[in-house]
């Protein structure tokens, strides 16, 4: 059996799963806010989509994750060897994405709440009730980048 | 930079021509009135105008039962008509509005009892449908004088229990079961007079009493009645929703209507926010001082009885703030005005900020392909919405975000997730040596270069503040706070670079930033009284070093955002490619995923790069040197819903 290759794509498979579970749970509690605020308001749909859709970039950037995982290991063309080890440490190397995003991705959805309760009473402080949410996006990227710059480290 | 300079002013006008005077000052929009004044009467309060409701509760009904359908950009930029205001005038004083709105309101509330009627007859279907097996007219079912009925129904599974039981409290009981429906089974129960079921009794066996009504019919007969009494109803309903649907070609005009019915009001609110003496009125509030002499000449043509004054600002009243900047950076004022407009005593950072974030936007995206539709389509917007202000400034940044964008996604090589080698020989050559960065093949290098821009910004911040201070008269605080700082930080940035580059050199800088640091904890101290206080809070500053470290650090979102764009482009590249393989739909298939796949990336990126440029501005370049207190500047002047006035 190659332990290698399945460390590897369990790395893979966790980054991306975890961070569209975050995505998808951050979307969810920030259009269940949108959806009330449009029971008074539905012309606020459009601004109020761009708030829902701010927690979705977890789940992208954990994409990405896997998809820099496939590409270092060459998974789509054929495959190279993997180390037992290298497989290992690819795995970990996931991990700061797929745990960051997942967390991240929830937490910017209740921020985002917090911003569509400011648009439903004062649409003019779309800017505001934007960047806040933002503020937590933070983390998330900043997993990103340690997954990518540790797996880019690892010699396979 | 500077911001446009305000004056108090004061406007009087005889009594007479006030309403010329306010009309006049709402065209212009260049008046705000004062403080005070306003939080007595603040515009909600006149919104709730009488007239102003029913017309707009006529126009939503109206256009829900036209089934009006907005486009996807229509949610974000609403179209409006624009027209003159003389134009609405007209169309006021001819239009009879009252008839109308007055016909679709009581129209409507005739179309809503009858959905109510409508909803109790369904209702009441429900409550016999289950009782349909029964073949008997239910008057029937009270006819004995010696025995009283109790219709209800139990679930399935308590059935056999309660059968029992009811025999044991009486042996004259008489069970009927009807039906069973949705789990439950119906029962007609018999019982004498004399006997009676307690109520808990009944609970135990989960049994929900039901009313039949007494009338002459069978359970089915007067279901079919109940549904011919619906389809009459339906009926006069559907006739109610015609005549709405022939009055929604009235939109329009509610429309405009509404929006001069608006106008009226805010007037009206404008007006009590003057104070009177006995033939004149005056409003005090704020106006550019550039516009002053053109708004009292044109204030003087249409109401000859006026005057304005330039007054002193009272003790602590702050002018609101207008920003004053040449065209190419007037978008940015968007990013300023999410922050918050400067104060009295602060520059207007939008110029400063502006080289950064249309930089750091086109790192974000960078893609040739990205930059080349973002620029078209922002321009086509441009060209065909009608925008707010607010709307304007935001396309005209994305198309210079756009133009940034193509030139930087040549530098990296990208043209929609591909890179040059799709492109026919002479071209890709080109294109090739244009390329100079590959940030996925090698991100270490994108990350040290948004890292030093984020240094370099940092630094720029400390500097601005350090100018700022200076030009304020407070150079000491200027050179020892921000000037050693950015002494300090530099000679720290070249320890580190020559550490790497050339250590035999590096001991230079190591000693110069030991002399910034010894500087800064001999001065930091100095508002302290006692010389230990003093250094030890010069020691503590030392500490500000790991938020100037968390700041440029902060910058290397560049990298993720710009590796976010090319790789999920090249991934619906690849996908895109998997299709060929299946046969004649696989092109279609192709151009399929291609299109939705690359609109879908860029919308994302787009939104991605917006919101983190910003940020770095708001945040990190912010936080050296702008606080933003100040408001504003909000002139009177025309507000509408539906549409501009020209």
């Amino acid at each position: 059996m190659d332990w290698g290759i399945g460390l590897a794509i369990a790395g893979a498979a966790v980054s991306a799963f975890l961070s569209a579970t975050g995505s998808s749970m951050g979307i969810a509690i920030a259009a269940e806010a949108a959806g009330g605020v449009m029971t008074e308001d539905p012309e606020k749909f459009g601004r109020l989509l761009v708030m829902v859709a701010l927690p979705g970039t977890q789940g992208f950037y954990g994409f990405l994750g896997a998809f820099y995982i496939m590409m270092k290991i060459n998974l789509l063309g054929g495959g190279v060897p993997v180390s037992f080890s290298a497989g290992l440490q690819l795995f970990f190397a996931a991990l700061p994405l797929a745990v960051a995003c997942l967390f991240s991705g929830y937490y910017q959805g209740r921020a985002a709440v917090a911003g569509i309760h400011l648009i439903a009473k004062r649409l003019e402080e779309i800017g505001k009730a934007i960047i806040l949410p933002a503020m937590v996006e933070t983390y998330a990227v900043l997993g990103l980048l340690a997954t990518i710059l540790l797996v880019s480290g690892i010699k396979l | 930079m500077p911001l446009a300079p305000m004056e108090k002013v004061l406007i009087a006008v005889h009594l007479s021509e006030k309403n010329k005077a306010l009309a006049y000052l709402q065209k212009a929009s260049c008046f705000q009135f004062s403080e005070k004044k306003e939080k007595d009467f603040s515009d909600a309060s006149f919104e709730n105008h009488a007239d102003l409701q029913d017309v707009e509760k006529a126009i939503q009904v109206l256009a829900r039962i036209s089934g009006e359908k907005k486009n996807f950009i229509e949610n974000f930029a609403p179209y409006k008509e624009s027209i003159k205001l003389s134009e609405l005038v007209e169309l006021f004083s001819k239009y009879k509005f009252d008839d109308i709105v007055e016909k679709v309101l009581s129209t409507d509330e005739k179309a809503k009892d009858f959905d109510k009627k409508i909803s109790d007859l369904k209702k009441e279907i429900q409550k016999l449908l289950p009782w349909l097996p029964l073949d008997k007219r239910l008057s029937d079912l009270y006819q004995s004088r010696r025995t009283k009925l109790l219709a209800g129904s139990v679930p399935l599974k308590k059935e056999n229990l309660i059968l029992e039981e009811i025999k044991k409290v009486s042996s004259f009981v008489a069970v009927q079961k009807i039906n069973e429906f949705s789990g439950r089974s119906y029962l007609l129960i018999f019982l004498l007079n004399e006997v009676d079921l307690q109520e808990e009794f009944l609970s135990k066996y989960s049994f929900s009493k039901v009313i039949l009504p007494k009338i002459d019919k069978t359970p089915k007969q007067e279901i079919e009645i109940l549904r011919s009494q619906i389809e009459q109803i339906k009926e006069q309903k559907e006739l109610l929703d015609d005549q709405l649907l022939l009055l929604s070609k009235e939109l329009p005009n509610l429309r405009k209507v509404y929006d001069f019915l608006l106008q009226q009001s805010l007037l009206k609110a404008a007006e009590q926010k003057g104070n009177h003496t006995n033939k004149t009125i005056y409003w005090s509030g704020w106006m550019p001082k550039e516009k002053i002499f053109l708004i009292e000449k044109g204030l003087q043509e249409t109401a000859p009885a006026s005057a304005v004054f330039v007054v002193k600002p009272e003790d602590g009243e702050n002018p609101p703030t207008l920003l004053k900047n040449p065209k190419v950076f007037y978008p940015f004022e968007l990013i300023t005005g999410i922050f918050g407009y400067p104060g009295k005593d602060e520059i207007d950072p939008t110029i400063l900020l502006s080289f950064f974030y249309i930089l750091f936007f086109a790192m974000c995206l960078s893609d040739v392909g990205y930059g080349v539709v973002l620029t078209i389509a922002s321009l086509f917007f441009l060209k065909t919405l009608t925008l707010s202000e607010g709307g304007k400034k935001l396309l005209t940044l994305l198309f210079m975000g756009g133009i940034a964008t193509v030139i930087f996604g040549a530098i990296t090589g990208a043209y929609f997730g591909a890179d040059p080698s799709i492109f026919p020989l002479p071209l890709q050559l080109t294109l090739s040596k244009l390329r100079l960065i590959d940030p996925i093949k090698n991100p270490l290098s994108v990350l040290m270069i948004s890292i030093a821009l984020g240094f370099i910004q940092n630094i720029f911040g400390v500097f601005v503040s350090m100018v700022v201070k200076i030009l304020r008269g407070r150079w000491l605080e200027g050179i020892l706070d921000d000037g050693l700082w950015i002494f300090f930080l530099i000679s720290l940035a070249l320890f580190a670079v020559a550490t790497f580059f050339f250590p035999a050199k590096s001991f230079i800088f190591s000693r110069l930033a030991i002399i910034g640091a010894v500087l800064l904890v001999l001065t930091q101290g100095r508002s302290e009284s006692s010389i230990i206080k003093k250094l030890i809070n010069g020691l503590l500053s030392l500490y500000r070093t790991t938020s100037y470290l968390g700041d440029t650090l902060s910058y290397s979102r560049l990298l993720a955002l710009m590796m976010t764009t090319s790789i999920i482009g090249m991934v619906i590249n690849l996908i895109a490619q998997l299709t060929q393989g299946i046969p004649i739909v696989g092109y279609l298939l192709m151009v399929v995923i291609l299109f939705f796949g690359h609109i879908f990336n860029l919308l994302i990126s787009v939104l991605g790069a917006f919101i983190h440029s910003a940020r770095l501005q708001l945040v990190e370049f912010f936080g050296k040197f702008y606080s933003g207190s100040g408001k504003e500047f909000r002139p009177f002047s025309y507000n509408t819903k539906y549409v501009s006035i020209k």
